[in-house]
């Protein structure tokens, strides 16, 4: 069973009186372990693709399923389920929630999720420590580098066991041996604890990672 | 909710600056507030008081028809029987016997007609204060006899100086005529004119005397504890007597003009308090709402991890609810210290008495705010309420945007 397919997917956005089409017609699916990039050129419509597969936005035409609920029928309620149990995040610009510390930020979701405090404590400190990030983990955002930055990113986005992880461009705003070793270890985590990923790139060393990609252009997949 | 606390907290420090404009808002606005409630307190009750202090006291038992026919014919007839019935009433503070009667004053060869009110000097000194008004000689004393004290005004309009005689003639209960004559002995001024020109004082016995009322008096004025109080009193007083033969009235029934202004002035007072509110609230609102607009990103990250609409309401309501409470704080502080100051300076108004004074009631020139721990607590709470309802829309407007465009900035509140 795929962990989400798309039927016929589409987005339009709507400025002012243009309509911009991001996407046409997707028709994907994504299976339990799989490291998969969406690639294309800027403007190709990836980050929308990511965003309506991760339950972030909603489609104007198609269906998605994730596990073969159609999220299109979901409330919002449930779709923040959805995104909070089974989808973990890792952006472009990192997104960590800058009042909190790093612990902080891993540990929130788990806090969503209810899970006591004990058992979020250690689950948060050996998810830091598997990125790579003994240390600095009291500090905030604002005092860590992009790269700690995105990796307690990841952290935050593994903690608790998603079903999938999408990631936006997560190498876009690191140095290239920070991204390297960035993918190297997302790719790990694919290996040995069997996560599925889908990211979104046009960096060349995140395409020769990856074990499938998907080429977008002008929103609709080439074949 | 420990979590969302911490966040709230967090971000109340991290944006210090728009945290700062926030709290600058609440605490002016509530001080404001208070300062506007406090004066217009303040101003009505120093209105009332003027005229409950200086002749009416809060409360005045009198024969049925006095106060309407003012006649000295209509006089109690057991005022010590009543005064033994009252006397342990808890709300009242301190009573006195009196008696008022119409008159002709002359001196040489002016005459006016007036209001003579006989008083006892040493139990009316607790319940009026024409005695702190005193600007020329010395107010009536116990043994006084012959002695008369009368009004600025009505000294000029008879020429009438200190150690004059002048004369007095009446008409006496028993059907006689009634005359005296009576040492100037004190001139008093209260800054109305109206009262002064028509009302002058000698002591109990002397009036007794002259208007043949021997053992009698036409009213006892009572001073409440409160004078917010002076309507309840007067209607518990009431049923211990035969509405028949016994009226008990409130100031507001005594002159009934000054009833009219004061509550006049009220609704004015609470028109003003309305229009600051409204402004004070929009200032709130607004600030708020722009808080809350300049963070739909990170709102949209919240709601990218998971955190459901209900909790990112939360979340902006606890900040606000934080900024609430501090300004509240500060407000209270800044509106009581200044309440404070000017109830000990007093906040002039004197330049406009003229335009204060409307026929026989003169406002206050200069007003001594007032402020109860009443007041504050409606404040604030009305304060309070307002912060929560502006954090709430924009809130409910947060929790339903969608993360994506969110996050780009690409959906406004």
């Amino acid at each position: 069973m795929p962990i989400i397919k798309t039927e016929n997917l589409g987005r339009i956005y709507q400025t002012g009186k243009v309509e911009v089409v991001a996407l046409r017609m997707v028709n994907m699916s994504v299976e339990p372990g799989e490291f998969l990039a969406i690639v294309g050129p800027s403007g190709s419509g990836k980050t929308t693709l990511l965003n309506m597969i991760g339950a972030l936005d909603s489609p104007t035409h198609g269906k998605i399923f994730f596990e073969e609920e159609d999220l299109t029928k979901a409330s919002s309620f449930r779709l923040a389920e959805v995104r909070l149990r089974k989808i973990g995040f890792i952006f472009q610009a990192y997104n960590l929630i800058p009042v909190l510390t790093a612990f902080e930020n891993v540990e929130y979701v788990m806090l969503l999720q209810g899970i006591p405090e004990r058992e979020r404590k250690k689950k948060a400190l050996e998810a830091l420590i598997e990125v790579g990030l003994k240390t600095c983990i009291d500090r905030r955002p604002g005092d860590l580098s992009g790269g700690q930055q995105q990796r307690v990113a990841v952290a935050r986005a593994i903690v608790s066991g998603p079903k999938i992880v999408l990631a936006d461009e997560p190498t876009a705003n690191l140095d290239s041996k920070t991204g390297a070793g960035l993918m190297d270890l997302l790719l790990e985590l694919n290996q040995w604890k069997g996560i599925t990923f889908v990211f979104s790139t046009h960096d060349p060393m995140v395409m020769e990672r990856a074990k499938r990609t998907i080429h977008l252009r002008d929103g609709r997949i080439e074949e | 909710m420990k979590a969302f606390f911490k966040i709230a907290r967090r971000n109340v420090f991290r944006n210090w600056r728009r945290s700062l404009l926030t709290l600058l808002v609440i605490t002016i606005g509530l001080a404001g507030l208070i300062f506007t409630w406090a004066s217009a307190d303040g101003s009505a009750e120093q209105m009332v008081g003027n005229y409950t202090d200086y002749l009416t006291g809060h409360v005045q038992i009198q024969k049925k028809g006095f106060q309407k026919e003012m006649s000295i014919f209509l006089a109690l007839d057991n005022p010590r029987e009543i005064i033994a019935k009252i006397s342990r009433d808890p709300e009242i503070k301190n009573f006195t016997e009196r008696i008022a009667g119409r008159a002709f004053i002359s001196l040489g060869e002016k005459s006016i007609g007036m209001v003579l009110v006989g008083v006892d000097p040493s139990s009316e000194v607790r319940v009026t204060n024409i005695w702190q008004a005193m600007i020329a000689g010395r107010y009536l004393e116990p043994k006084d006899r012959a002695s008369m004290v009368l009004g600025k005004a009505m000294s000029i309009r008879l020429g009438a100086n200190l150690g004059d005689k002048v004369a007095v003639i009446t008409q006496a209960a028993d059907g006689s005529l009634g005359a005296a004559s009576y040492k100037v002995v004190g001139i008093y001024n209260t800054g109305t004119g109206a009262f002064e020109g028509t009302h002058a004082f000698i002591t109990l016995p002397a009036a007794r005397s002259l208007f043949a009322l021997e053992g009698r008096s036409t009213a006892i004025v009572l001073k409440a504890k409160n004078w917010k109080q002076a309507t309840h009193l007067k209607s518990s007083l009431q049923t211990m007597f035969d509405p028949q033969k016994v009226e008990v009235l409130d100031w507001g029934q005594i002159i009934p003009e000054l009833l009219r202004s004061f509550k006049t002035r009220e609704a004015f007072a609470n028109l003003v308090l309305l229009n600051v509110f409204l402004i004070v609230a929009s200032g709130i609102l607004n600030t708020i709402l722009m808080a809350v607009v300049e963070r739909r990103r990170e709102f949209g990250i919240l709601m990218a991890l998971g955190t459901r609409g209900y909790q990112i309401v939360t979340m902006v309501i606890l900040e606000s609810v934080l900024l609430g409470v501090a300004g509240i704080i500060g407000g209270t502080v800044l509106g009581g210290a200044v309440v404070l100051i000017l109830d000990m300076t007093g906040l002039d108004f004197s330049r406009y008495a003229k335009f204060l004074e409307t026929g026989t009631l003169v406002a206050p020139s200069i007003i001594y705010p007032i402020i109860t721990a009443e007041r504050l607590f409606i404040l604030a709470a009305m304060v309070l309420m307002v912060v929560v309802l502006a954090a709430f829309y924009p809130a409910v407007k947060a929790a339903g945007l969608k993360p994506a465009p969110a996050i780009r900035q690409m959906e406004t509140i």
